[in-house]
């Protein structure tokens, strides 16, 4: 075995084949980067060209893309606070305060050191867990599963921010969101509004894109500057300091690093997920979490990012043992096998075991060449939150709105990440976490499907399964001991507790405050949800009715809060100058406006077409809201329009909507660039 | 032949060689310097897209014009996303083309396209495969062949409600008296396969050539048992194994059968918009004929493990549509209840 794995280091160290790798790490680290490409994206713009090579190299090329695209796409989070893909979600909510903070050096540190670690975690997972393979991935079967996402959604009090109650009504607004769309076991089109885009279901990377993206932009721009806020040049040999984050803080990375390889190793949870629940594992069990995570704790950062690189090792295991992939990407990596004859099973673990071997060598190798690739850029991509942000929001909006329209390649993606993006800024600003709705949506039709696959086998009796009793045991003492802790703490001050808990009286003005109107809104919402589906099967709307039945509690719980009377925080009112409250309508007036141009753009795509759009969006935005000169923002556009045309037309050959230029024009659609009206 | 017959013969021959060749050039002076774009109902790397891909490389060489030839994914709603993209926005030029999610019949009677999609007047241009999913059961079950469903129940894991993996063994239920549990909502049917192996289910319905791909270990040691194929006509790796029309018992029930099974008929075809012209038609055609009768073509195929069963020219994909949508009202109907349509 020994003797194997030493020959397959030497194949992949081959001159050639880690030529092959390295291109892989490259193309993986870039489409990480870009907000809405991942990599699936980069693994179907490359399977072509892996035809020609050898199964080794074509191998380690495609596995090298996948195992780094989790430490590229901390990039971009970190920095802009918008997810590179929807693996990195959960490295926005400590990483980008971090880079308000000034410390985005540190931050890049930490998560590249936490990416290296946890990608040799998964491939030394990987590794040792080669012999007993297949007994492992049969042990975890659809009941199970869905005790996993229970504990899953478990941890969203750890998301819910400052307002518990808000979140969990966030939460089930998640859930309902995840049941719209055609339903598996009876053919049900839940709120689908007649329409195929919804399916499928509401899209993740359009909903994740526009709730985390856009608030955010928005908000850098009424902010104005640069990203770090204190402007103070970032500290650039923070890098050094987020290492040793990292390596003061290894409990949590293996552990992070070990939940990420387990959660890749079984099929049909997906890569969404995983760094979620590791972060909100964190944030339950590391000292003052409550205090300090979601606001720039570097801790989070470090579990969330060890967590997703350490999938890559984990989700090869079905893929080699059973050929079943353990994630949407090894699925891609399944179909390179069979092209390559390369078929999984029992002869992996036997007579083609030096190309099991290779496969490990080539993550961990992946994993050093990717996070030292980053080391070396860190400094002048630090440098990039001192840029002001009148230039790079432009530049970061076309790539988000270009990123959410090619993962389904229709216009609807458009409008569904502008549509997210103003849902989720009402949010941000009442309040409710958007963290916690994106948790409910990536697990609530997970939730439902193995529900209903778990009953439909063993009818009740499933929950008695050893597996599922532990998982399920554990999940409540998780929620119940933090409960009982306070409860016993507070036990001691009654007198003290009774005068901290408000009182309960309705304050008739707070009724026509935006939280009680929104709560009222959300209310109604579920109340909607509930009458609408009267009609369909029982199977079709248990979920639904559950989800929204629960969020409706919850929501009605929001309004009471709101409207309740509260000690009044009058401390900041006093200070507050007519100069102040001017700039205050000034800023909020430019993130007004931001949004009004993202709708005018959804509306100009239809006549100008969507890149050509683009140009005219950013133009606007660098211009008008950014004060930038008229040649430099021409650059500025023109760049990201080419630059876009080139990877999205010519190398990923989407699709563009007519535009009725290109109608009345059709001469239009044989110009260069082509085809883009 | 008298002359005053030949003369014109002549002239007639040689006007209409004219005539030919000039739309040859035609054809040829509009595809130089464009490109085709291949849609594709699936992702990439599925079952769908390894054939488009296949065929970017090497369609352009047999074509007038020379065009490049590129794939464009677009999976969704069952393969509806791609056929209705096509159908309603799609190039009609001849410039995009469409890899026709093989149900793209059965859905078309059943109701289930929009009156915008015009399937019976779609261009064929040809088939690469056929397609023909398989229901396989564990060795555990105790069950070796077909006929033995019909006493014992087995558990079948499905995934959507409209796929075959569900679509079959329903009607298995309905037309051959067997008594199959479908446990549906699977994400996959690779995840339907593990459920197997875990021994949640007793077995599922998956697509012959991938199965046969990744998976040929376990169909030579006997722990997987293929009890039936969903085709009108037996694969030829599987000349022991029974088809679904076979199962059906009585004429109206193999009707409704050979209705469901045309779809592995259809297999991988590619089809052109209904506006397309007919010279560029006719070019698409002899351009895919040629292409699956070159040996480059084959051996690319062979050499990436892509399967050519029955390759064939545009006759066959159009009329097993046209039988398929000519399918008896009564039919019809037991087929629509049978699938709670």
């Amino acid at each position: 075995m020994l003797e194997a794995a030493i020959d397959a280091f030497g194949i992949i160290l081959d001159p050639s084949r880690f030529g092959f790798l390295s291109i892989g790490v490259v193309i993986g680290l870039v489409v990480g980067i870009i907000p809405g490409l991942g990599g699936l994206v980069g693994l179907s713009i490359l399977l072509p060209f892996t035809y020609g090579l050898d199964p080794y190299a074509a191998i380690a090329m495609l596995l090298a893309l996948s195992a780094v695209v989790a430490t590229g796409d901390t990039i971009p989070a970190v920095l802009f606070g918008v997810p590179g893909t929807v693996g990195s979600a959960a490295t926005v909510l400590d990483g980008y305060p971090m880079a308000r903070k000034g410390q985005a050096g540190r931050a890049f540190g930490a998560a590249f050191s936490a990416s290296l670690v946890g990608g040799l975690f998964g491939a030394g997972i990987l590794l040792v867990s080669i012999p007993i393979l297949r007994p492992l991935v049969l042990l975890v079967g659809p009941p199970e599963l869905f005790a996993l996402c229970l504990f899953g959604i478990s941890l969203v009090a750890m998301l819910s921010g400052a307002n518990r109650l808000k979140g969990l009504a966030a939460a089930c607004l998640g859930l309902l969101l995840a049941t719209v769309g055609d339903d598996p076991n009876t053919a049900t089109s839940r709120w689908t509004l007649g329409t195929l885009y919804l399916f499928d279901g509401i899209p993740l990377v359009p909903l994740a894109l526009g709730m985390f993206a856009f608030p955010e932009l928005a908000d850098l721009l009424m902010r104005g500057g640069s990203i770090s806020a204190d402007r103070k040049p970032t500290r650039l040999n923070g890098q050094w300091q987020g290492i040793k984050d990292t390596f003061g803080n290894l409990g949590l990375v293996v552990r992070s690093s070990a939940l990420g390889s387990a959660l890749g190793a079984i099929p049909g949870l997906g890569a969404s997920i995983i760094d979620w629940i590791a972060y909100g594992l964190a944030a339950r069990t590391t000292k003052g979490a409550d205090k300090t995570f979601g606001k720039g704790d570097v801790r989070g950062v470090i579990a969330s990012e060890s967590s997703n690189n350490a999938k890559e090792g984990g989700s090869l295991i079905p893929t080699i043992a059973f050929g079943v992939p353990g994630t949407a990407s090894m699925a891609i990596l399944l179909g390179a096998f069979q092209i390559h004859g390369i078929v999984p099973g029992q002869a992996m673990l036997t007579d083609k075991l030096d190309l099991t071997y290779a496969m490990v060598w080539s993550i961990a190798l992946a994993n050093v060449l990717g996070a030292g690739i980053c080391f070396l850029f860190a400094n002048q991509l630090a440098r990039l939150a001192l840029v002001p942000v009148t230039i790079l929001v432009p530049g970061v909006l076309a790539m988000t709105l270009l990123g959410a329209f090619q993962a389904g390649a229709s216009v609807q993606d458009i409008y569904a990440v502008i549509g997210f993006g103003i849902f989720g800024m009402v949010l941000k600003l009442l309040g409710w976490s958007r963290p916690a709705v994106v948790l409910g949506f990536v697990l609530g039709s997970l939730i439902e499907r193995y529900l209903v696959i778990s009953y439909s086998l063993a009818g009740g009796a499933f929950v008695l399964r050893p597996g599922v009793a532990v998982i399920l045991a554990v999940t409540l003492l998780s929620i119940l001991l933090p409960v009982l802790k306070r409860k016993h703490r507070a036990s001691g001050s009654k007198a003290e507790r009774a005068a901290t808990i408000p009182k309960i009286q309705i304050n008739t003005k707070a009724l026509l405050g935006p939280n009680a109107l929104f709560a009222v809104g959300i209310a109604i919402l579920f109340v909607y949800a509930l009458f609408s589906q009267m009609a369909w099967p029982f199977t079709a709307r248990l979920m639904p009715m559950v989800f929204a039945t629960i969020g409706l509690l919850f929501s009605v719980g929001v309004i009471f809060q709101a409207l309740s009377v509260t000690p009044p925080q009058t401390k900041q009112l006093s200070t507050v100058t007519e100069e102040d409250r001017v700039s205050a309508n000034k800023a909020a007036w430019r993130g007004v406006r931001f949004f009004l141009s993202c709708i005018a753009y959804a509306f100009a795509i239809h006549i100008a077409g969507v890149l050509p759009s683009i140009f005219l969006l950013m133009l606007y935005l660098l211009i008008f809201e950014g004060r930038q000169k008229v040649g430099l923002s021409l650059v500025i556009a023109g760049a990201v329009v080419l630059a876009s045309y080139g990877l999205f037309h010519l190398l990923v050959h989407l699709p563009w909507p007519n535009a009725l230029l290109g109608d009345i024009f059709p001469a239009l659609r044989d110009w260069f660039p082509s085809d883009i009206v | 032949m008298k002359i005053k017959y030949f003369l014109p013969a002549v002239l007639g021959l040689t006007l209409s060689a004219f005539a030919a060749s000039a739309s040859a050039d035609e054809v040829s002076d509009f595809y130089a310097g464009k490109t085709i774009n291949v849609i594709v109902p699936a992702g990439p790397a599925s079952g769908y897209d390894i054939y488009a891909r296949l065929m970017a490389e090497h369609f352009s060489n047999f074509m007038p014009g020379k065009p490049t030839v590129i794939v464009q994914n677009m999976p969704g709603g069952g393969g509806l996303k791609a056929l209705r993209y096509y159908a309603t926005v799609g190039k009609n030029d001849g410039t995009e083309l469409l890899l026709s999610p093989q149900t793209i019949g059965t859905d078309a009677a059943l109701g289930l396209l929009g009156g915008a999609v015009d399937v019976a007047n779609f261009n064929w241009i040809g088939r690469f495969t056929t397609n023909v999913p398989v229901g396989v059961v564990s060795e555990k079950t105790g069950i070796t062949a077909a006929e033995q469903l019909v006493d014992k129940e087995v558990v079948i894991a499905g995934t959507a409600a409209r796929s075959p993996s569900i679509v079959f063994p329903k009607a298995l239920n309905a037309f051959a008296g067997t008594k199959i549990k479908v446990v549906s909502g699977f994400p996959d049917p690779r995840q339907s396969f593990l459920a197997m192996l875990q021994g949640e289910v007793d077995g599922l319905v998956l697509g012959w050539s991938g199965l046969k791909a990744s998976n040929q270990e376990m169909l030579d040691s006997g722990e997987l048992i293929v009890l039936f194929q969903g085709a009108a006509s037996r694969h030829p790796d599987l000349p022991n194994v029974p088809t679904i029309v076979e199962l059906a018992k009585g004429d109206a029930n193999q009707a409704a059968m050979r209705f469901l099974a045309s779809s592995s008929g259809i297999g991988r075809s590619i089809a052109a918009h209904p506006d397309v012209p007919d010279e560029r038609v006719a070019a698409l055609r002899d351009a895919f004929a040629s292409m699956l009768d070159s040996p480059e073509f084959t051996d690319a195929a062979e050499a990436r493990n892509v399967e050519l069963v029955d390759p064939a020219g545009h006759d066959v994909p159009q009329k097993l549509v046209e039988e398929t949508m000519a399918i008896d009202k009564e039919v019809l109907a037991t087929v629509r209840k049978t699938l709670g349509l």
